[in-house]
This record gives C-alpha cells, sequence and structure tokens, in this order.
C-alpha cells in the first residue's frame, strides 16, 4: 500500500538547510499495524505528514495505493487524503467551535455526502465509539478520551484505507490510553491499516512492526511474530 | 463540493460568539463607517437630482447669455432681457414654448392695510410655467392662472399664513401697500431640489402695467427665459440660430461700441451643478464629501480587514484541522467570506438605521433637506446595496484568501506561523494618516474663518442696525424717519443706501475720464451720513455735503478704481455715465463684498435710483440692544405706520455669508472625530489580539525581571511609531490640499505650524490610549498565570 524509495525532506530556513529525512526506504503492506519510534527531532511527524500527503517530499519517490503521489499538487493530495486517509492527534484536534456530531460529520460534509447519509453515518460510528450521549456538546465539555474517541470517530468515518495516528495516547491517562489503543487494534483487526508514531513502547507493543528512525534514517525494523491482543 | 449554506451560517455564528469583543468592533466601526458614507450618499444623490423631477427636464433649456467686448467674454449671465423667449418661440421652429421668470424680489403682502407679511421670493412669471415645468397646482387653472395682468398665485404655505383656512381664490392681496392683485391659484412649493425657487408668483403681463420698467432689447437683465424644445431636437441646432436673431435684434445697434451678447441652451438639469454662480465651489464640495466617504469606508474596512487577519494566528489550527480531513482551498473561502458578509450584514443593518437616525441632523448640518426616510426610494437602496456589496467583498475577501492559503501541516503542528505585520502595518499608518490630515483640514478651514470674522474690513460692522425700506411708504419717508431717528439718545447716527456692504455691491458701465470703452465698475448709493456712521475713511478730497446739485453729482471711488485707472491724483477728473461725474474724493479700500473676492474698483454716488434708498443703517451705541431696539420700533411704526417692522444687525449678516464653511467645518470636524474613533478602536483590538499571543512572551520576561514600565514601553513602542510615520505621510499631503482650499480665499490666513502638531498629537493620544490600557493590563498581570497559559 506504501512504498517510499530514498525518500528526502530538508527544510530551508533562513538559509540554513536542515534534513529531516534521509534516503527513506519503507513499505508498508495493506492490513499492517506500523509503529515508528524514535526519539524527539528524527523525522517521526515529518515522515507521518509525507505519508498522510499533508506535505510533498524534497526528494524521491513516494507511491500510494499504487500512485506515484510525490509530485501531486496540493489540490491532488487533497482529493487523495479525504477519500483514503484518516488522521488521530496527540492533541485531538477538534474544532471547538463544533458540536462532537458537526465534528465527526465534517469530513463527509468536504466528500459531499449528502445530509441524510451523513446522519446515519456518523450515528452509527458514534455508536460505534459510545460518544452517541455526547453528540451535542462542545470539545472542551469532554473528557481526554471521549476527545479522543470522537477524534477517532472522525478518523474512520469516511471509511479510510490508512489511519494515520501521530501519538495518539500522548496527552491521556494511562487508562484512557489503554482503551483508545484497543480502539485502534479493533480497526485493525477489520482491515484498516495503521500507521502510528509513538514513544511509548507499551503502546508499540499492539503494533505488527516498528520502523525506528534516528536522525533522518531508518535505523531498524524490527518484526514482530504477533501483535499483543 | 457540497454548497449547503447552513454549516457556514451556524459556524459563522458560532464563531462570532466565542469572539464577542472582535466582532462589537468590527460591527460598531463598519456601522458607524457605513452610515457616514450613506449619509454623505445621500447628500450628493440630493444634489445629483436638481430639477429632475420636471416632467418634461429632458428637453427644458436655460437659455444663458454671454456679453462680449471686442470678441473677450465679459459675463455670463442667464438674466437678460424680457424680449428674448418671445422672438426664439417666434422665429425658432424647435422651439415648443418658452417661460420667464424675473429674478425674485422683496415685497409686503397684505390682505389689510394693517397687517403685512414681508415676502422675499416674488417673480413675475409667464403664464406658460405650469405648462413648461411640473409645479404642482393645488387650486386654480393652469392654464389661466398667471395670465391676466395682476393675478397672483402663492404657494401653499404663504397663503395659510395669509388667509388662515379660508380659500385664498379670488380674494385680493395688495404688495408693497401698492396694486391690488387677485389670488388666482394655490401652489405647492417648489421641491427642496428645484433651482427654481418662489413664495409667490405673479403674472409676467403684470410687468408692462407697471411705470418705469424698461422692456425691450435694451431694457433691464432680470429675466431668466426658459424654453421647451420640441421632442428630438439638438439644442444646438437652435444655438446655430441665434447669431442672425441678435445681430437684428440688438447686437447690429451695439457693434458701434464693440458689444454684442450671444445666448446659449443650458440643459436644465446640469444648471445647478455646472452652471450657476456657486456650482464651481459645490461641485468641489461634492467632491470633498465624496473623498471623505471613501477615507472614512476606507478606514472602516481596514479595521474589518486588520482585525480579521489578526484571527489568523488564533484560528490556524482550525484552518489546518479543516484541510487535513479534507477542505478544499474554496470551502475555506467561503466560509471565511460567509463570515464577514454576516458581520457586514449587520453592520449595514445598523447603518441604516443610524441613517435614519441622523439624516434630520444631517441634513441641518449640511443646509439640505434629508427627512428622514428620505433614502428609502429603489435607486437610493441599490445604490446602498451596491456599496455594502462592495465593502463586504473587498474587506472579507483578503482574508479569506489569507487564512485559506495558510500552510495545514505547519499550523498542525503546533508553532504559531509566523505572520507578515508588515500589510497590516501599512494600514494602521494609513487609518491614522488620514485621521491626521481630516484633524489638519478642522483646524486649517477653523482658523481661516476665524481670519475673516477679525479681518479689519475697512469699516466698522459692530452695533451696526440696518432696516430694509421695503415698498413705496418707506422709501418715501425715509427723510422724516431720519429726523426722529436722530433724536434717540441711543443713536450715533443714522444714513441710507442702496446696498450695504456684506455680499457685494451691484455693478454698471462707466466710460472714466480719456477711456473709449465702457468699464464695469461696482456702485452703491449713499447719502452724506454713509462715510461717518460706517467709519469708513476718506484717502483723498472731501465727502458728500448735500450743499450744491452740482455737489450731489460727484462721485467718490475707492483706492482700487484710482489704482487701475492709474490716477495719482483722481480729485477734478470726471466719469461719464449719463453725462459727466467730477471725482471728488478717493475713500480708503473697504471690504464690500465677502472676503471670497478682492476688493474691486468702486463708486460711490449720493444719488439714489428715483430718489430711493433701499436701507437705512443705524449706528447705535453699545450697551441696552433691547431698549434701542424698542425705541427705534416705536418710531417706525410712528413714521410709516403701513410698513411692518424689520432690521437685522450687520455683523451676523456678515457672519451669515460664511455659512457654507461654518458647515463645512462641522461636517469635516465629525468625519475626523469619526475617523480617529474608528481607527482608534481597530488599534484597541489590534492591540488586544497582540498582547493575547505575547502572553507568554510577557510572563517569561516579567519572570527574568522586567519592570512594568519595561513591558509597556515594549508593547507600546512599536505603535507610536506608526503614528509617526502616519504624521509623515498626513502632513505634506494635508499641507497641499488645504493650501488648494485657502486659494478661494482673496484673504487667507497662513496654514498655522501648529495644527500639524495638534493633529499628529491627538493622533498620538488616540493610539496611545487604545495600546496603554491592554498594555498596562498584561504588564501588571501575574506572571505564573501567564506562564500556565501554555
Amino acid at each position: 500500500m506504501i512504498k517510499t524509495k530514498n525518500l528526502k525532506r530538508t527544510y530551508v530556513t533562513d538559509e540554513v538547510e536542515t534534513t529531516a529525512l534521509n534516503n527513506v526506504n519503507i513499505e508498508i503492506n495493506e492490513g499492517e499495524f506500523i509503529a515508528i519510534m524514535g526519539p524527539s527531532g528524527c523525522g517521526k511527524s515529518t515522515l507521518l505528514n509525507i505519508l498522510g500527503l499533508l506535505d510533498n517530499p524534497s526528494g524521491g519517490e513516494y507511491v500510494f495505493a499504487g500512485q506515484e503521489v510525490s509530485k501531486h499538487s496540493e489540490r491532488q493530495r487533497a482529493s487523495l487524503r479525504k477519500a483514503n486517509i484518516g488522521f488521530v492527534f496527540q492533541s485531538f484536534n477538534l474544532i471547538d467551535e463544533l458540536t462532537v456530531y458537526e465534528n465527526v460529520e465534517l469530513p463527509l460534509f468536504y466528500l459531499g455526502v449528502s445530509s441524510s447519509d451523513r446522519e446515519k453515518r456518523v450515528t452509527a460510528v458514534l455508536e460505534q465509539m459510545q460518544v452517541m450521549h455526547r453528540k451535542g456538546h462542545f470539545p472542551q465539555q469532554l473528557s481526554g478520551g471521549q476527545q479522543q474517541r470522537v477524534a477517532v470517530a472522525r478518523a474512520i468515518i469516511a471509511g479510510p484505507k490508512l489511519i494515520l495516528a501521530d501519538e495518539p495516547t500522548g496527552n491521556l491517562d494511562s487508562a484512557h490510553g489503554t482503551e483508545v489503543m484497543k480502539i485502534l487494534s479493533d480497526l485493525n483487526e477489520a482491515g484498516t491499516t495503521i500507521v502510528m508514531v509513538t514513544h511509548s513502547a507499551h503502546d508499540a507493543e499492539y503494533s505488527h512492526r516498528i520502523i525506528n528512525l534516528f536522525d533522518g534514517h531508518v535505523v531498524t525494523e524490527n518484526i514482530k511474530e504477533q501483535a499483543r491482543l | 463540493m457540497n454548497w449547503q449554506i447552513g454549516p457556514f451560517v451556524r459556524t459563522a455564528v458560532r464563531s462570532l460568539r466565542n469572539r464577542t469583543g472582535y466582532a462589537v468592533t468590527n460591527v460598531a466601526g463598519l456601522s458607524v463607517g457605513l452610515a457616514i458614507a450613506f449619509l454623505i450618499v445621500l447628500y450628493i444623490q440630493f444634489e445629483l437630482s436638481y430639477d429632475g423631477f420636471h416632467a418634461k427636464a429632458d428637453r427644458l433649456y436655460r437659455v444663458s447669455v454671454q456679453s462680449k467686448e471686442r470678441g473677450a467674454v465679459t459675463g455670463d449671465n442667464p438674466e437678460f432681457t424680457p424680449p428674448l423667449g418671445p422672438a426664439m418661440k417666434a422665429e425658432f421652429p424647435e422651439v415648443e414654448n418658452y417661460a420667464r421668470l424675473s429674478t425674485l424680489r422683496p415685497a409686503y403682502v397684505s390682505r389689510t392695510s394693517v397687517e403685512a407679511l414681508k415676502v422675499e421670493g416674488i417673480a413675475f412669471v409667464d403664464s406658460t410655467l405650469f405648462d413648461l415645468f411640473s409645479f404642482s397646482l393645488a387650486r386654480g387653472d393652469a392654464r389661466t392662472a398667471l395670465a391676466r395682468p395682476f393675478s397672483i398665485v402663492l404657494t401653499r404655505d404663504l397663503a395659510g399664513r395669509l388667509f388662515g383656512g379660508s380659500d385664498p381664490v379670488g380674494q385680493v392681496v395688495k404688495l408693497d401697500n401698492e396694486n391690488p392683485y387677485t389670488v388666482t391659484g394655490v401652489v405647492d412649493p417648489p421641491p427642496a431640489n428645484s433651482q427654481i425657487q418662489f413664495e409667490a408668483l405673479v403674472s409676467f403681463s403684470t410687468l408692462y402695467r407697471l411705470p418705469d420698467l424698461f422692456l425691450d432689447w435694451n431694457g433691464g437683465n432680470q429675466y431668466i427665459t426658459y424654453v421647451l424644445l420640441a421632442e428630438h431636437t439638438q439644442p444646438e441646432a437652435v444655438e446655430r440660430r441665434f447669431p442672425d436673431l441678435m445681430w437684428k435684434s440688438i447686437n447690429k445697434q451695439l457693434s458701434g461700441i464693440g458689444v454684442s451678447y450671444e445666448p446659449y441652451l443650458q440643459p436644465l438639469k446640469e444648471v445647478h451643478l455646472r452652471y450657476n454662480a456657486d456650482s464651481a465651489s459645490l461641485r468641489g464640495d461634492l467632491y470633498i464629501f465624496g473623498a471623505i466617504a471613501l477615507l472614512i469606508l476606507f478606514i472602516a474596512c481596514v479595521n474589518f480587514v486588520n482585525l480579521a487577519v489578526a484571527q489568523a494566528v488564533p484560528r490556524s489550527r482550525e484552518v489546518g484541522i479543516r484541510k487535513v480531513l479534507g477542505a478544499g482551498r474554496w470551502s475555506l473561502i467561503a466560509q471565511f467570506l460567509g463570515e464577514s458578509f454576516l458581520l457586514s450584514g449587520i453592520a449595514v443593518a445598523l447603518a441604516l438605521l443610524l441613517l435614519e437616525l441622523l439624516s434630520g441632523a444631517f441634513g441641518e448640518l449640511t443646509g439640505r433637506d434629508l427627512s428622514p426616510g428620505s433614502w428609502l426610494t429603489v435607486p437610493m437602496l441599490g445604490t446602498l446595496f451596491g456599496i455594502s456589496l462592495v465593502v463586504s467583498l473587498s474587506s472579507g475577501l483578503y482574508p479569506a484568501l489569507y487564512l485559506s492559503s495558510m500552510d495545514a501541516v505547519r499550523t498542525l503542528k503546533g508553532g504559531t506561523a509566523s505572520f507578515k505585520r508588515t500589510s497590516r502595518n501599512i494600514l494602521v499608518v494609513l487609518q491614522f494618516a488620514i485621521s491626521i490630515g481630516l484633524v489638519i483640514g478642522t483646524i486649517v478651514i477653523g482658523r481661516q474663518l476665524e481670519f475673516v470674522r477679525s479681518k479689519d474690513l475697512g469699516f466698522d460692522r459692530s452695533n451696526l442696525l440696518v432696516l430694509p425700506l421695503v415698498g413705496g411708504e418707506a422709501q418715501g419717508r425715509y427723510g422724516p424717519l431720519k429726523s426722529a431717528l436722530a433724536q434717540l439718545p441711543g443713536v450715533v447716527s443714522v444714513c441710507a443706501s442702496s446696498d450695504v456692504p456684506h455680499d457685494g455691491f451691484t455693478s454698471n458701465g462707466y466710460f472714466p475720464q480719456g477711456s473709449l470703452s465702457p468699464m464695469m465698475i461696482h456702485v452703491v448709493d449713499a447719502d452724506e451720513a454713509f462715510l461717518s456712521t460706517y467709519a469708513i475713511a476718506m484717502s483723498q478730497g472731501r465727502s458728500f455735503t448735500g450743499a450744491s446739485a452740482a455737489e450731489k453729482d460727484g462721485y467718490l471711488i475707492n483706492e482700487t478704481l484710482a489704482r487701475e485707472l492709474h490716477w495719482k491724483d483722481p480729485v477734478g477728473k470726471t466719469i461719464r455715465r449719463n453725462g459727466d461725474h467730477v471725482v471728488i474724493g478717493v475713500v480708503k479700500d473697504f471690504h464690500y463684498a465677502t472676503l471670497h473676492d478682492k476688493i474691486e474698483p468702486l463708486i460711490i454716488t449720493n444719488r439714489a435710483w428715483l430718489d430711493r434708498f433701499q436701507d437705512v443703517s443705524i449706528r447705535v451705541r453699545a450697551g441696552d440692544m433691547r431698549a434701542q431696539l424698542g425705541a427705534i420700533r416705536e418710531v417706525w411704526a410712528r413714521v410709516m405706520p403701513s410698513s411692518p417692522f424689520n432690521y437685522f444687525f450687520l455683523d451676523e449678516t456678515f457672519d451669515r455669508a460664511y455659512r457654507r464653511e461654518e458647515q463645512f467645518r462641522s461636517m469635516l470636524g465629525w468625519a475626523s472625530l469619526v475617523a480617529i474613533l474608528i481607527a482608534s478602536m481597530g488599534l484597541l483590538s489590534l492591540v488586544t489580539l497582540s498582547v493575547r499571543q505575547r502572553t507568554k512572551e510577557i510572563g517569561i520576561r516579567k519572570v527574568l525581571g522586567a519592570s512594568v514600565a519595561g513591558i509597556i514601553g515594549m508593547l507600546s513602542r512599536e505603535y507610536v511609531g506608526l503614528i509617526m510615520l502616519a504624521n509623515l505621510f498626513a502632513w505634506p499631503v494635508a499641507a497641499y490640499v488645504m493650501n488648494a482650499w485657502l486659494e478661494n480665499f482673496a484673504y487667507r490666513t497662513t496654514l498655522p505650524w501648529w495644527a500639524f502638531l495638534v493633529a499628529g498629537a491627538a493622533a498620538l493620544v488616540a493610539a496611545l490610549a487604545a495600546v496603554g490600557v491592554q498594555s498596562f493590563r498584561a504588564a501588571t498581570s501575574n506572571p505564573v498565570e501567564a506562564l500556565r497559559y501554555e
């Protein structure tokens, strides 16, 4: 599903060039659960942004679902993204002015799904995430765990093939963190590919494979025998 | 893409609810700005609407006549002699009809010999008036009302004052207590946007029955001719026929002295703004008001843009999330434009409310009839809607483009992206530059008005009471009146004259000794006490004594005339008009017109037309004006029992001549106040946002030992710099514009340097007040709170 070849990303600011990613070669198959680990500043988030089509690489190739996308325009990336990829962030990134229901509905709105269809799907996914009783509330009125469940609901509402999660448990206590990891695991079981950036070895246990990054390079790939349940 | 409008509005409403301060500032500034702009549009529209209400307006023309001397244009006036209209209708097939109106003249209108009303605006008009113009006759027959001599049509208002509720038609009134006139109709008063104004209309045929009037081609130039052209007629076709008609009628006779009259047609609807004596300055006013409207709208729009863009920092996360979730650029633009339109829509509604509340007061301020509700017309609403749309788009589009273009990844990474403040600062500078310019303008205009008021006019205008002599009795009994007034203890001196110095004297053609062509020279007829009563000084020779008939034929001239004629020793020289007149003295120059005009050549004669003076001037002792006025009124009633008493103080009349400048100053004063207020409000919001974004920085600085004063200084410094820059922009432009404005005055003050400092300081104070409050709050807050903010 994902294949990169000599992927490179550099940032140029005030005549200083910083290399965030250098010759990254990875391959991720459909249905996998991948954890990307490494120290702060090693390029994890940069890699996730490129994989998520939020950013273009400076060099190298990126094949997503059979398409070479490294030279895609913002418009092309956006249309691929909204149909195929869901995002979960450490800080939830819910829109404060929208209710739980409206936040989850938003991706369908941008996809042009009819309003009756939207209602059905939002209701279903809110129930699946057990936040239906909170649908009229605004994000600030929810606990962290509930907010992240809403964020996951929003990530899966459009039925993406791939979910990218950037430290999904980083802002949660351990009970809520475990809850969220269980949900991701269940989604993976159901066939969704998941790529997760994490600092937590505990969270990484849920993955099939760990990619370790250091200073923009892939240093090791640990293939695990079996996913922990 | 899904273009449902509901979610956009919902998001807009919630997003604004969470930022009430921002929304209120934006809406308040924009609605005040829009209201001012709407008022000015109303004013401009009113000026443009002149004479458009006549059904036949497109075919109506005013005939104006250029007078030429040896080919050079020496005058251009619509007032001409009466035969022109009839001759045009008789000889020009293109002319369907004509109507003549005399210049307005005052008279006392009375039903009985005791009660009389002074009426200023009486015109002699042809019976065709109601055919050409759409003045609506409430009572009477439009075709015949003004046909017979000694017929009079009263405006509804005047009829009410004279007759109360009873029917005036068929009743008789007297003008100046002399001839009786039959009331043949009642007409609605002319609309305020009619350049033809009157209180009563007398049949033109009456003129031919009155004595002492010259009504032939070489008669008095007191009659304005309007013509109605046939359908589809080009005015040029008519104008081509003028030379022949004028040659055989009058120009042939005048060719000996090199004078000719050349008429041309002025489209009626353009007369008000193009052809009247005050058209040029009126147009100037319209341009200036239009510019003020645009400037204030600009300031309000800048607030809108700046505040919206400043919101970029707090809103960048939202934009990022939406983009990650698949929002296209256009849907974001639509969302932000939706918010702008919601705000500007509220602002427009408030502006219309303000317009309704202010239009009456504004009408008074500008001397125009802008009654409440007068904007409720389709074209006006269309214009207002158009302005609102342009304002909403222009102030909403940039923030929408800017916010929607933010980099999704960068904003989500939590780092508040660095936003360019340059363009925002440029806009703030422009706002304050405009405000400073308006303040300077207000000060300069005020100074010029003060200068005019306090200028030595060459005569003493204080404590001068003027009694107009209107009507035969009053003019005929001046002698007894003067001797009776002279005996009052409060009266210093009394004189009579054909006019009083305040808005200029009439002029005639004269042949000064040694010159072959006539020279137009202003003239006033005055009795022997005129110079002493007005305290006008002699420069050479002697004043009138009334000693002999030969003496009465002598002329006094002013210094300007002597200078223009290059007469070093004018006394004894002669000036010819109906015989030779000896110059017996020269008076020092004095201002007999407003200070818009330079002092021009003047002749003072000792003989009044038909021996009748128009005004009595009384110099009274300073003190109890009321008692003196009472005594003077008693004398008047005793000497002239059937002429009502009327008076004015010359210095008040003098001030009235500058009413337009006074109105202009108050307009500009209000405009600059509003401009500074809106700009400061905008600045206040900007500072609030900026301080909020720097809370953490301020906290760290305080932990590291920064003082309160230091923090306030740090936050204020940037804005002080901007105001300084605004001054640099505003000063040269204001100096240039105000110099050009002062050019309108023949006698003018210099640009006061302190006006620039005062305006700059005012802007600085307003800005610092806006910055200071927020800075102080931020600087005195507990740093621990500030650091917990993250």
